[in-house]
Formats: structure tokens, C-alpha cells, sequence
């Protein structure tokens, strides 16, 4: 039996030959190959050498694709890496710094393209070549509920968690569980066959199970939601912390149930929406703060003659001539909460028709009732 | 009436409510105790007894910890102002991480510590310099420096503990100053403190406030 055959017999309820051996040695490989431990991870081929010595030294059963946990930090943006000579390196820039930063972290779409996972990727290939159909290779991640640790403290973090506002906890909290969902997959792309998701913040020693299930869950579940079905081993990690609950996995599966039905009840109404907006005779559009389309109908395509591909993310076409005098005032009476209903204008279509129609306008409001944009019917 | 401001006070850590524990401290203030009892017969003795049931209670976390010392530092320097006569300051510290750490919770829970128990404290932040911890000290005329380490590499480096006092040691200023040390590579190796050269090192927040206070009372006496 080798070391793969080994983990899937357990997984699946089966007797393996011996327990499986998962070795959780990392920077250790610097000093296997002579390096500094800066040199040691400034190169996947070192890292995955280091790996395979190291392996073949003890003789457990995986090999990590892993480098430290503050890569997840550079990932989203942090600058500087603390090297010593003698353990892990440690984050030494904070990407958040202030509320503001929150609100302008973006976690990009690809993740394999950043260069901080270029060193990972190549790790990861080598050791699939080298031994990706015998010893089991794992990549890690840093969970929704620690990474914020990283990128702004533990103190901050847990002054932001515990006294802080709400909707800028949830805000970062969602967003660092879209990292987690997106690194995940940038590691089943490189190869891996399992994640270890590393949340030690989220455990007992630091918070208590009513906060857990309040706030960390979640996040959790959302994780869970995208990649259980396709990912096996997804082992939880908490370092040497005790645990909550958690491990017992009625819990997640309960969290997980309704974070998917959200998520399907979400689909249904896209659906049904969709549906409505491109069934209607009327041309629809939506316009954001920055009167930049985010809305584009099928009937709005007819009528003036713009594909939605032409308008999304850039002025409206047909707003940008417009010739009533008010139109400022209008925008503005709108985002302040006023509803415009059959206002005779004149609109130009695309090939220089020009239009009267009949505009109507409501504002769009997020969950908190804030204004967000305005949507407009034209017939 | 104190007795029962104290036990809604703890409770209120317990489930790190931030603004239902200061509401408690205010409304006890309204009814005419004084500023000096709600710091030395609740806010202290509630923190205190917070880092007595981590020994009994599994559940207790570090999150209840943070919000405790939290209050403690905002009430304490809320309070000062009104006590009838102006409290003794019982010394000084210096605090601060270690050169290449980070992390900054339990230094911040120390500090609400000390300053609920009336000793001064200067924090120099995270990643601090050996030679910074002792400038400082020299210049506040501090009794003690604590360094606050995380990780290993960071208590037992060339750039910790062990360069404070390998300078204390050149500059003769040992009589003068104490060594005290703190975080998670102490509490898996007792004696660890010792091999980086502290005088001395506490488990929590509130034990490091007792130990600190011997220290500084060490040094007064000298």
C-alpha cells in the first residue's frame, strides 16, 4: 500500500496497512539543503527539494506544497517578510492599516497569476512529478478568521472583532473567505490533493463557542459550500489551540446546509429576476454611483441600439447627451431617495434617431438602505 | 451593593460585552461609589479573578482577556482624574514585542494590567529594538523593561531578551533595571525565562502585574 492508497482507505472508512504519517516539517528543509531560510523559500525548487529529503529522511506519507503562513499576506499585498535565521518568517507589513483599507482590499479573480504564487505553483509541479502519485501533497491556507491577523494584527483584529463595527467585521470576514475559496482553487489548479485550512483564531483558546458560531461559522461554511464537494482531505487546523466544536462535523454540515440553501434561494431570485428583466418590453438600466452602467436590458439593446457588452462599466450613452437642463438635479434627487415616475424626454439612439421617452427612476439600495445607484425604465 | 456591581461586572467579561461592562461602571459611579473602590474592589479584583478561572475553566478564552484589560486601561485613566487624592504611582515600565515580532494582543493586556494597578507604562509597540528597550527605560527612568515574545525565534534570538541583557550587563545598569519576559514560548518551557536572561516572567496579564510590582519594588529597595 503506498502512501496515497494509504489516506483514501482511511477516508474511506477502510484498514490501511498502518496509520498514515502526515510530517509537518517546513522551514526545517533550509537547513537539508544548507540555505538561509530566506534563500530556502525565495525558490519552489528548493522548497520542493527540501520536501522530498525530508520525506525520504522520516519516512511519513505526504509533502507539503506549502511555504509560510504569511504568504497568504503577500498574496493580498503585504510588502515586507521578516526572515530570521532561526523559525518562521513573520509579517512585517500590515496591509490594513486603517478602516479604509477594508473597504479597498480586493482579492483578485485569479490568484494563480499574483506573483507570490509563482514560487508555490512551481513547488507544487515539481512535486507531483516527482512523487504526485505515491505520497499525498498538500497545499495550506490561512482561514477566514485568522487571516485578518495577518493583515492588520491579532490585537487589531480582535479590537475590531469585539468592539468593532459590525458591517466592516462582516465586510472583512466575507472577504477574506472569498481568499480562502479563490486560494483554495489556485491550489487544485497547481496540483494538490488536499488543503489544510489553518484557522487557530477561530479555536477555543481565543474565542468563545457563542462568538464562533456568531461569527466564524460562516465563513467557514462558505468555504465549505464551494469546495467540499470536490475537495478530500480538507483537514482543519488550529496549531497547537484547542479546537471548537467545530471538528464535530454535524455542526459545519448544519452551517454548510444553510449557507447553501442561501445561496440557492439567491440563484432562484437572479434567475427569476433575469428572466423578468430580459422578458420586458421596457428598456431597463442600472447606473452606480459613478453613473457607470451596471444594467443594460434586452429591450434597452432595442431601443437605442448599444449592446450591454458596449455599456457595462462605462457612462451611460444615452444619460451623457442628455439635454434637459435638470438632469443633474434629477440624478441627485434620486440618490437622496426620490422615485421619478413617466418624465417626458428625449433620448438618441445609437444612430442618431432621436427618441421620446418616458423615464422612470428609483434608487437602488443595499441591505443597510444605503443608496447604491439608480435603476431607470425607459418606454 | 458593590458585591452585586461586581458580579454583573464580571459577568459582563465574560461575554465580552465592552459597552454593557462600562455601562455597569458608570451607573455604579451615578450612585455614589467612588472612583477609587470600582478600580481596586471590582475592576482589578474582576480581572484577577478572570485569570484565576482559566485554571478551572477550559472555556475561558483570550478574547475575554483583551476586553478585561481593555476596560481596565480606559476606566483607570478615566478614573485617576477623580480620585480624592492623587494615587502613588508605584514605577515604571517599559514595554514592547521583541525585534522581529509582530504580535502585539498579550502586551496589550499586560499593559491595561499595570495600569490598573498604578504602575506607568510606555509601549514602545511591536518589532522593537534591544538597544530601544534600554534607551528608554534610561530616559523614563523606569525600574523594569518587559519584552513580549510569540514565537520562538523571537524570545530566544540573538535580538531578544538576550540583547537587552547582554547591554544591561555592559553599561552596568543591572541594579537599576529588571528584566521581565512574556508569551507563548514560556508557558510550554518554565525555565525558558532564565535561558534568555529575564528576571523574571508571568503567565497572564494579571500574574505579570504581581510579578511586575516585586520588580519594581526590588529595584526601589536597591
Amino acid at each position: 500500500m503506498n502512501a496515497i492508497e494509504r489516506f483514501t482507505a482511511v477516508l474511506q472508512g477502510k484498514l490501511p496497512d498502518r496509520v498514515p504519517i502526515i510530517g509537518n516539517l517546513l522551514e526545517q528543509g533550509a537547513k537539508e539543503l544548507g540555505l538561509s531560510i530566506e534563500e530556502y523559500y525565495s525558490n519552489g525548487e528548493y522548497v520542493a527539494e527540501g520536501q522530498l529529503r525530508m520525506r525520504k529522511r522520516y519516512g511519513y506519507d505526504n509533502l507539503a506544497g506549502f511555504f509560510y503562513a504569511g504568504k497568504d499576506a503577500e498574496m493580498l499585498g503585504c510588502r515586507k517578510i521578516i526572515f530570521s535565521k532561526i523559525g518562521p518568517p513573520n509579517v512585517g507589513h500590515f496591509v490594513i492599516q486603517k478602516d479604509q483599507d477594508i473597504e479597498k482590499l480586493e482579492i483578485p479573480e485569479d490568484l494563480t497569476q499574483l506573483p507570490a504564487f509563482e514560487e508555490i505553483a512551481k513547488c507544487i509541479s515539481i512535486l507531483k512529478r516527482e512523487a504526485g502519485g505515491i505520497y499525498l501533497i498538500g497545499g495550506s491556507v490561512v482561514g477566514s478568521f485568522s487571516l485578518p491577523a495577518l493583515l492588520m494584527g491579532i490585537d487589531r483584529w480582535l479590537e475590531l472583532l469585539l468592539t468593532g463595527p459590525e458591517s466592516l467585521r462582516k465586510e472583512l470576514l466575507l472577504k477574506c473567505s472569498e481568499y480562502c475559496v479563490r486560494m483554495i482553487q489556485a491550489l487544485r489548479e497547481a496540483g494538490v490533493h488536499g488543503v489544510s485550512y489553518s484557522n487557530p483564531v477561530a479555536s477555543a483558546d481565543i474565542i468563545t463557542p457563542s462568538q464562533f458560531e456568531e461569527m466564524a461559522l460562516e465563513g467557514m461554511a462558505i468555504v465549505h459550500a464551494h469546495y467540499r464537494a470536490s475537495i478530500d482531505p480538507f483537514i482543519h487546523y488550529a496549531g497547537l489551540a484547542l479546537y471548537h466544536e467545530v471538528s464535530n462535523i454535524r455542526r459545519i454540515e448544519t452551517a454548510y446546509q444553510e449557507v447553501k440553501k442561501a445561496r440557492e434561494d439567491l440563484s432562484i431570485i437572479n434567475q427569476l429576476l433575469t428572466s423578468v428583466i430580459d422578458n420586458s418590453p421596457l428598456a431597463i438600466l442600472a447606473l452606480d454611483l459613478d453613473k457607470r452602467v451596471t444594467l443594460w436590458s434586452r429591450a434597452a439593446e432595442r431601443m437605442f441600439g448599444w449592446s450591454s457588452e458596449e455599456t457595462i462599466g462605462s457612462q451611460s450613452p444615452v444619460d451623457i447627451e442628455a439635454s434637459e437642463e435638470n438632469y443633474s438635479e434629477l440624478y441627485s434627487n434620486v440618490l437622496s431617495g426620490q422615485r421619478i415616475t413617466g418624465l417626458e424626454v428625449e433620448r438618441q439612439r445609437k444612430d442618431g434617431l432621436k427618441l421620446d421617452v418616458s423615464l422612470s427612476v428609483a434608487p437602488i439600495v443595499d441591505t443597510e438602505k444605503k443608496v447604491t445607484g439608480n435603476d431607470g425604465d425607459h418606454w | 451593593m458593590i458585591e452585586s456591581t461586581f458580579r454583573d461586572y464580571f459577568e459582563a467579561l465574560v461575554d465580552t460585552r465592552r459597552d454593557r461592562a462600562l455601562e455597569i461602571i458608570d451607573s455604579a459611579l451615578e450612585s455614589g461609589i467612588s472612583p477609587e473602590t470600582i478600580i481596586f474592589d471590582i475592576v482589578v479584583p474582576a480581572m484577577e479573578k478572570l485569570a484565576e478561572t482559566v485554571k478551572m475553566d477550559p472555556d475561558t478564552t483570550l478574547a475575554q482577556h483583551f476586553i478585561a484589560s481593555k476596560i481596565a486601561a480606559q476606566v483607570t485613566d478615566q478614573l485617576i482624574p477623580q480620585f480624592k487624592e492623587t494615587p502613588k504611582i508605584e514605577g515604571h515600565v517599559i514595554l514592547g514585542s521583541a525585534s522581529e515580532d509582530f504580535h502585539g494582543l498579550g502586551k496589550k493586556i499586560v499593559r491595561g494590567c499595570l495600569k490598573a494597578k498604578m504602575i506607568e507604562v510606555t509601549d514602545l509597540g511591536l518589532n522593537v529594538p534591544p538597544e530601544k528597550f534600554v534607551e528608554e527605560a534610561m530616559e523614563q527612568k523606569a525600574q523594569v523593561i518587559g519584552v513580549s515574545s510569540m514565537m520562538v525565534h523571537t524570545a530566544c534570538g540573538e535580538n531578544g531578551p538576550l540583547k537587552v541583557r547582554e547591554i544591561l550587563r555592559k553599561e552596568g545598569l543591572e541594579d537599576r533595571l529588571r528584566l521581565a519576559v512574556g508569551g507563548a514560548p514560556y508557558r510550554f518551557h518554565p525555565n525558558l525565562y532564565k535561558e534568555v536572561g529575564a528576571d523574571a516572567w508571568a503567565e497572564n496579564g494579571s500574574k505579570a502585574a504581581t510579578v511586575i510590582m516585586e520588580l519594581i519594588r526590588e529595584v526601589q529597595k536597591a
